[in-house]
């Protein structure tokens, strides 16, 4: 297994190293931030004399090559905009949309699996035809303006939850709840549809004709081999949701790493966004990792080595 | 049920569920719809005031605080929140008139030279004593480490005593006490024994409140300072929130949550008014908008803006007034050219460009465009309040004395590439802000031949913009500001517009507070009505 996970390691480093060029190579293009940080408007002598502060007037090989340093020692240098090391506010603000992302999958799994089973163990009645409805609603319905509509329900009217900001666990419900709309869509769907086609298969009816009961089939026989599909859309989702916490965490005021990454891109920060590149896609990579590890449990037929 | 009927009435839910959401979309206007919110009423200020500060004021705004550490990259944006926990030399008071700050007087004794008479008895959150020491102390670090080059023109200071400081420029320099505005002073001893990152940390300065805590992107926390040399603030606790939504900010403002919001949408006043225990309250800001014009630009009609006369056409041609009366909702005060009303120099004889289309169709003849031409305006998207709109309003006033333009929303970012590649369009919306309240700093970074912001300058201009900058003589320079003016609305290299106003959402607990021009909140004399 070990020689397996460090194959798998090289080979995520390459993706790493190819996502920041392609990170990099845009933002060569993509503007100037030396002129966005003048804030009086200075001269061409100050503009140039900001780039020089910035580094950026070195030839772009030199440039590149500081840059691949930079993913090896985590090390982008400071961010333009805060004066800060840029690892080190992208790697303070991750957790936070972690938290986020965690959560919304788990409000997503907890509920959407168990639906999704019910769906297809009812298939047809009324439990199913409502399960649908509902996911249907969640995959439509754009979620910042959802977000916007909780915000003023719960916490406007109702005063029940904070509107917006991060520091206790009644922060974390609305934004939560938000985020995890879409993801629970999907996954009753899927899940609904796998179970139902596990149900179909030969096994099942050989252990129904053993004379096992139902709930037992559905534990042992039908939900482990439909998980397959589910676990690698819940790793998928996990990417999704880092990624796309960034709207939520701006109607909510999460003080997340999407918000940063943002501001990041309006500013032309060049050592936080290629920071955040690096971080993110990391995540990502790791997160394939472990879901690809996870198939060898659920179904130890799988070989991935 | 069988297959197809399954299949059918499956795909009538999924079609109900369609139609909801619609439904729910369509009626959002009215979900937002405030109702009565019950809030405890105001009742008058106590006459007896408490010897202890007490109450705590949340404020929030739509952007975290950038730097600290006030020495590395000048933001003003930043500027409201450092004269919290710090002062600076000089002051800009509420009308943004020139006030004394930690220095009670100042002089300049030659014209590179400046003497600065220090405040006595003021000391830093830590016991650190407010001396010349301290501001050379400071001043030497700004000329070492802040990039910005606002504070370009210092060469050093100079202790001639304890409470006397000799500040020198490079040049002569009319604007160094409007500048010092902006160096706020933190304690050196402190600073020296911790470094950059740890004062960052946890800054220390001689401000109205002292720093307690901060969460990046999320909040600071303040407290009194009651030992302030302006008088002990009245509030216990100040929190600094950061909520980038307006429409959230404007639920935690009626929820309770916080007591001043700034960046309120106009159409959300009336909102706010109506609500029990809030109010909308705004000042016309430093910051004007205006059309810049690129004379030369690839783009279409780049040629014909060469003309002065067809500059000024464009300006007879747009109804500015019915533009803040329509789009803006009243929120905006006309300006004649791109000076604010509340900044030193500011001349009023100076009078907009009236509204007049015919005598725009006959500039645009005598310039050999009886015609008209097409013209191509750039946007850049949700960066001005109600950008895009404006944009289409002028459009559509140039249209009707023949310039037929198009409009084109392009990314901020990639707007100003384009203008420092000289590819940009020939007539693009924009605004500056003004750092030093003063009517020749916003000319000077965006006409001046030098600025990298400029896509339009003249000699005569030039010639103006030079002497403002080095007329130490304040009824000299005063004359050169109203000329420099004149000859901005002459030569119209831009289509002027209005300033914004900044808009706030209150809570009326608050009391004594009121909105400064330059976006500045400022808490020191603010009481809480019980």
């Amino acid at each position: 297994m070990l020689p397996y996970i460090a194959r798998r390691l090289i080979g995520a480093l390459v993706v790493i190293v190819l996502a920041g060029t392609v990170v990099f190579g845009i933002l060569q293009i993509a503007g100037d931030p030396a002129s966005l940080l003048l804030s009086s408007g200075g001269s061409q002598d100050d503009l140039a004399r900001m780039r020089a502060e910035l580094g950026l007037d070195q030839p772009l090989p030199q440039r590149y090559g500081r840059f691949l340093l930079g993913v090896v020692t985590l090390d982008m240098g400071d961010s333009y905009r805060y004066g800060e090391p840029a690892f080190g506010l992208v790697l303070e603000r991750l957790p936070a949309t972690l938290v986020l992302a965690l959560a919304a999958l788990a409000i997503a799994v907890v509920i959407g699996v168990p639906l999704g089973v019910v769906a297809a163990a009812n298939e047809d009645s009324i439990a199913d035809i409502a399960s649908s409805f509902f996911a249907f609603l969640g995959q439509a319905a754009p979620n910042f303006w959802l977000g916007a509509m909780f915000i003023l329900l719960f916490s406007v009217q109702l005063g029940w939850l904070p509107t917006s900001g991060a520091g206790s666990p009644w922060h974390l419900v609305l934004p939560a709840a938000t985020l995890a709309l879409r993801p629970l869509a999907q996954l009753t769907r899927l899940t609904r549809s796998e179970v139902i086609e596990t149900l179909c298969q030969e096994y099942v009816r050989t252990a129904h004709a053993k004379g096992l009961g139902p709930r037992l089939v559905l534990r042992r026989h039908v939900l482990r081999n439909a998980a397959i599909p589910i676990v690698t859309l819940v790793g998928l989702d996990l990417g999704a949701l880092l990624g796309g916490a960034i709207v939520i965490e701006s109607v909510f005021a999460w003080p997340g790493s999407g918000r940063l990454l943002l501001q990041a891109i309006e500013h032309r920060d060049f050592p936080v966004l290629q920071a955040g590149v690096v971080v993110l896609a990391s995540t990502v990579v790791l997160i394939n990792l472990a879901v690809d590890l996870l198939y060898t449990w659920l179904n130890p037929r799988v070989r991935l080595f | 049920m069988s297959g197809m009927k399954s299949f059918r009435f499956s795909m009538m839910v999924r079609s109900a569920a369609v139609g909801l959401v619609l439904l729910m979309v369509a009626c959002a206007p009215l979900a937002s719809a405030p109702t009565e919110t019950p809030r405890p009423a105001a009742a008058t200020p106590s006459t007896a005031v408490a010897a202890a500060p007490s109450g705590k004021v949340v404020i929030a705004r739509s952007g975290d605080i950038n730097q600290m550490d006030p020495h590395i990259t000048f933001w003003f944006s930043d500027g409201g929140f450092h004269l919290t926990l710090f002062d600076a030399l000089v002051h800009r008071d509420n009308d943004l008139s020139l006030k004394p700050g930690l220095a009670e007087s100042w002089r300049n004794q030659a014209p590179t030279e400046w003497v600065f008479t220090l405040r006595s008895g003021v000391a830093f959150h830590n016991g650190e004593p407010f001396d010349a020491s301290a501001v050379k102390s400071n001043i030497d670090d700004t000329m070492k480490r802040q990039k910005d080059p606002m504070f370009g023109t210092l060469s050093g200071a100079e202790v001639v005593n304890e409470r006397t400081v000799k500040i020198t420029t490079k040049a002569a320099d009319p604007l160094l006490p409007a500048r010092l505005t902006n160096l706020v002073m933190y304690a050196p001893k402190y600073f020296a024994q911790v470094g950059p990152e740890e004062f960052a940390k946890k800054p220390i300065g001689t401000g109205a409140f002292k720093f307690v805590e901060r969460v990046k992107d999320s909040h600071v926390k303040l407290e009194a300072n009651t030992t302030y040399w302006r008088g002990s603030p009245k509030i216990k606790e100040l929190i600094w929130r950061v909520i980038p939504e307006a429409s959230t900010r404007l639920s935690a403002l009626r929820a309770g949550e916080v007591d001043v919001i700034s960046g309120l949408p106009n159409e959300s006043a009336d909102t706010v008014n109506k609500t029990q225990g809030l109010k909308a309250i705004g000042a016309p800001s430093t910051r004007p908008q205006f059309v810049m014009m690129f004379p030369g630009s690839p783009e279409a009609g780049g040629q014909a803006i060469k003309d002065v006369r067809v500059r000024q056409a464009i300006n007879y041609a747009t109804n500015v007034d019915s533009i803040i009366a329509n789009i803006l909702g009243g929120r905006a005060t006309r300006i004649a050219g791109i000076t604010p009303t509340s900044l030193d120099g500011y001349d009023a004889s100076v009078k907009p460009y009236p509204y007049d289309p015919a005598k725009a169709k006959q500039l645009l003849a005598e310039a050999g465009f009886a015609s008209g031409f097409d013209l191509t305006m750039f946007v850049p998207s949700g960066r001005y309040i109600k950008g895009e709109d404006v944009t289409q309003a002028i459009a559509a006033d140039l249209g009707k004395v023949g310039i037929k333009v198009q409009v084109r929303p392009i990314e901020s970012g990639t707007l100003f590439k384009l203008r420092d590649d000289r590819k940009i369009a020939p007539l693009f919306l924009f605004a500056w802000g003004s750092n030093l309240g003063d009517a020749g700093e916003i000319p000077l970074a965006v006409l001046h031949s030098t600025s990298t912001n400029a896509v339009y300058s003249s000699p005569a201009l030039d010639g103006l913009l030079n002497e403002a900058g080095t007329t130490i003589d304040a009824a000299a320079r005063k004359q050169t500001l109203s000329k420099l003016q004149q000859q901005v609305k002459d030569e119209a290299p831009f289509l002027f517009l209005y300033t914004n106003e900044e808009l706030y959402g209150v809570s009326t607990k608050l009391v004594g507070w009121n909105p400064r021009p330059d976006d500045r909140i400022l808490m020191w004399d603010v009481t809480l009505a019980k």
